[in-house]
């Protein structure tokens, strides 16, 4: 059997790095018991022992307050570990030791780990180990997951603990919060619902006013939530008593971190520096990294020419060269910008800087009712969006998340770009680049307002409330970068993967049969034909309603697909075409429809695995709704104006 | 007074927390009634700010931070809260541009002055009216 053993702790303790140091390329993500939460898991042999280590969310108590803390707190009521490691970060070890307090009384064998002692020695504090397992009643480890010290030690610890006897460790309040603990206790033991939780952990809890368990509970004798600031003074107090035995401090030090952030949130050029940064990103992600992605797609092109050529069989050979090669070559071919994102997230994450940049632009997006984490997601989201919403992970707050990634679709990805300067070239000459201008600027609009709109529908009355913790800055780890964008890329290969892959060969089967291939006889016209009573008001015909079908796949499709349609395999000759075939204001309300309208199969494939399938429908639903009012607005003044 | 008016810099006493989730939650963070909160820097907009709560520097909107009563420590008042009476100056919290406004009034640190209305101020130089946004910036200490 396999000692399993759960790490917890405060955000930014480190436990990220910590866990990635016990276990390192033996990690996994599971998917836990229904939520669709994931927990990460590790494995570790040690002197012959298996330890599965799991890392649970940070945070900054066991209330359910927080998504990440009713996580992390269900974890340690209803899987609870055998041994269960509290990390504290050697440098605000008051906060830490708060959460240890809490946890403690779970009745689970507990390990204290003060991790980054190394940085504290260098400050001139010391901390007294043996003091501190004195005080607290519980081992005490001390490591620093950057150098890997103590690391061996606290996997020795856990092997000792493990078969030594459990102890019931407790932290007596006052009296006067002791008496009613006490009655609220025996009061509780005496309920068989209640049989399974720690009694006297429910108390505290009860009399603190934590939700979740006031729920649970219901009413009783005493008022909950009443004794919410003695609890928290008592514990506080409790652990000025103890570090005043355990910490040494010779002197202050202005440290580096003091430093940075006098430049990085400056005043002045805070925000110009976030800007850059965010420009470097974005150049990065989708300029320098392109090279490789153009390579990629040059590889399915010929890999697709291939079948094409060595397949006698059409159908077989366009199922797999049209639809399979192109469709997983679709896929593929966003991988090195999404790896390359996540590695500057990656960065700027371990840094410390990502709290910051959230710190700098918040005041910009509270007016929407979002905090400063969405404002780069929306930024990205000009490059392609399923990078963007992938990112979004680092949104903890769940509706803010919800809200983001409904809204960062409508801002105009790069693939959009295409179809606009078809449009604005063909029909605008003169005014081409004010035209993809406005629309670039109109989808903006939408996207905000879209965030404004989906706060007051979806969360009515829900408050916003935003706490950032800035910690200290710190160097990032190669190991723990690698293994940051490996298990965020990996995620996208292969739960989007999945859905594009499935989906292409669907769209390729609308698009060949019944006609063998015919684009203006298949399933996929039929459809389009059908679409356009739908779409009528709107003055789209079948040819520009099946484009839109195409687009789904992924929306620079559109323009060949016209091309398609109007019987010539070059875009050149298309725009003499067009443009006897549609007035201006009809394009300009097929521009701004194709900019708003159902997001492309890898963006609904991501939305899907970030938030849910029920949010899939709900994007496209809503998505059509807006572009279908906006082409239409545009449509009717356009008719007025001209 | 609540924590949002606080000045960069200094540090005060919490009084009372919001009885609310939100409440709570700056509970578990270290807002505790009792402690000092130390005010380290506002945002380029000046939503949020940052503070130091026992170790750890937390970001609070001032919406929510304005929900927190704070006190400062004996004597000490904001000038723009001032009652009339007379003061010395404690602090001046803003950059050079800021003192040397200040100085041309003679409103310096370790000087003594007299409120003698709402954020109005008689110095040596002559009596001056001042605006909130100043007025907010000016630590004072009762005589």
């Amino acid at each position: 059997m396999a000692l399993r053993v759960a790490l917890c702790g405060n955000p930014n303790v480190g436990k990220t790095s910590l866990f990635n140091a016990l276990t390192g390329m033996r990690q996994y993500v599971a998917n836990w018991a229904g939520v669709t939460v994931e927990v990460k898991e590790g494995i570790r042999n040690w002197q012959g022992v298996k330890i599965d280590f799991v890392d649970l969310p940070g945070t900054y108590s066991l209330s359910s307050f927080s998504m990440d803390e009713k996580i992390a707190r269900e974890y340690l009521l209803y899987k609870t570990p055998d041994i269960l490691l509290v990390i504290v970060d050697a440098l605000s070890m008051r906060q830490g030791l708060y959460l240890f307090l809490e946890a403690a009384e779970l009745d689970t064998k507990t390990i204290l780990v003060v991790n980054a002692v190394d940085e504290a020695r260098k400050q001139g504090i010391h901390i007294d180990r043996q003091e501190l397992a004195k005080h607290t009643g519980v081992p005490v480890v001390l490591t620093s997951a950057v150098t890997g010290e103590g690391i061996d030690d606290l996997l020795d610890t856990i092997l000792r603990i493990s078969s030594s006897d459990k102890k019931k460790l407790q932290f007596i309040f006052d009296e006067e919060v002791e008496k009613m603990i006490k009655a609220l206790e025996s009061e509780f033991i005496s309920r068989p619902s209640l049989q399974s939780f720690p009694a006297r952990w429910l108390a505290i809890k009860y009399l603190e006013g934590d939700p979740q368990t006031v729920a649970l509970i219901g009413q009783t004798q005493v008022v909950a939530g009443s004794l919410r600031e003695k609890i928290a003074e008592g514990r506080y107090k409790h652990i000025d008593l103890i570090l005043k035995e355990v910490l040494k401090t010779s002197g202050e030090v202005m440290t580096m971190s003091d430093a940075l952030d006098h430049v990085l949130t400056h005043k002045y050029i805070g925000i110009p520096i976030f800007l850059t940064l965010m420009y470097m990103t974005f150049t990065f992600a989708f300029q320098t990294i392109q090279p490789i992605c153009d390579g990629i797609e040059a590889l399915f092109t010929f890999l697709s020419d291939l079948a094409r050529r060595s397949i006698a069989n059409n159908t077989i050979s366009s199922l797999i060269a049209d639809g399979i090669i192109s469709g997983v070559g679709s896929i593929l071919v966003f991988v090195p910008n999404i790896f390359a994102l996540f590695l500057i997230l990656g960065i700027m994450e371990e840094s410390g800087y990502l709290p910051r940049a959230a710190f700098v632009v918040d005041r910009i997006m509270y007016r929407l009712k979002l905090s400063g984490r969405s404002f780069m997601s929306f930024l990205l989201g000009f490059g392609c969006t399923v990078p963007a919403i992938m990112s979004t992970r680092g949104i903890s707050d769940q509706r803010e998340r919800t809200i983001t990634v409904l809204s960062v679709p409508f801002i105009s990805c790069s693939a959009r770009l295409p179809v606009y300067l078809l449009i604005a070239s063909v029909f605008f000459e003169k005014e081409k680049g004010m035209v993809v201008f406005s629309v670039y600027l109109l989808s903006v609009i939408v996207a905000l307002m879209s965030a404004v709109l989906l706060n007051k529908i979806l969360f009515k009355g829900e408050p916003s409330f935003l706490v950032l913790e800035l910690p200290r800055y710190r160097m990032p780890k190669v190991k723990n970068l690698l293994l940051y964008v490996w298990y965020r890329g990996k995620h996208f290969l292969m739960k989007a993967g999945t859905i594009i892959f499935l989906a292409s060969v669907i769209l390729w089967i609308l698009s060949y049969f019944p006609a063998s291939g015919d684009p203006t006889k298949s399933f996929a016209s039929e459809i389009g034909r059908a679409l356009s009573v739908l779409l009528k008001p709107l003055g789209f015909d079948w040819r520009l309603s099946t484009a839109l079908i195409f687009g789904t796949a992924a929306k620079e499709v559109i323009v060949s697909t016209l091309s398609m349609l109007f019987g010539f395999g070059k875009v050149e000759s298309l725009g003499s075409t067009l443009t006897s075939f549609y007035d201006p204001v009809t394009v300009l309300s097929f521009l701004v429809f194709a900019m708003a309208y159902i997001p492309c199969f890898a963006t609904l494939g991501s939305i899907s695995s970030e938030i849910g399938k029920r949010y899939l429908i709900i994007s496209v639903i809503y998505s059509l709704a807006v572009a279908y009012l906006l082409a239409l607005l545009v449509r009717l003044l356009g008719g007025w104006l001209v | 007074m609540s924590l949002s008016e606080v000045p960069v810099g200094l540090s005060a006493k919490v009084k009372s927390i919001p009885d609310s989730l939100v409440g709570s939650r700056l509970i578990s963070l270290g807002f505790i009634p009792g402690t000092y909160v130390k005010v380290v820097r506002d945002a380029p907009l000046g939503d949020p700010r940052v503070y130091l709560v026992m170790d750890k520097l937390i970001t609070l909107r001032n919406d929510d931070a304005v929900q927190i009563e704070v006190v400062l420590d004996n004597d000490l008042v904001i000038l723009s809260s001032a009652q009339e009476g007379t003061y010395t100056i404690v602090e001046l919290f803003g950059g050079v541009g800021f003192q040397r406004k200040m100085h041309r009034m003679d409103l310096q640190k370790g000087k003594t002055v007299q409120i003698i209305g709402p954020m109005t101020v008689k110095t040596q130089r002559g009596v001056f009216k001042l605006g909130f946004g100043i007025a907010s910036r000016i630590l004072l200490r009762r005589v």
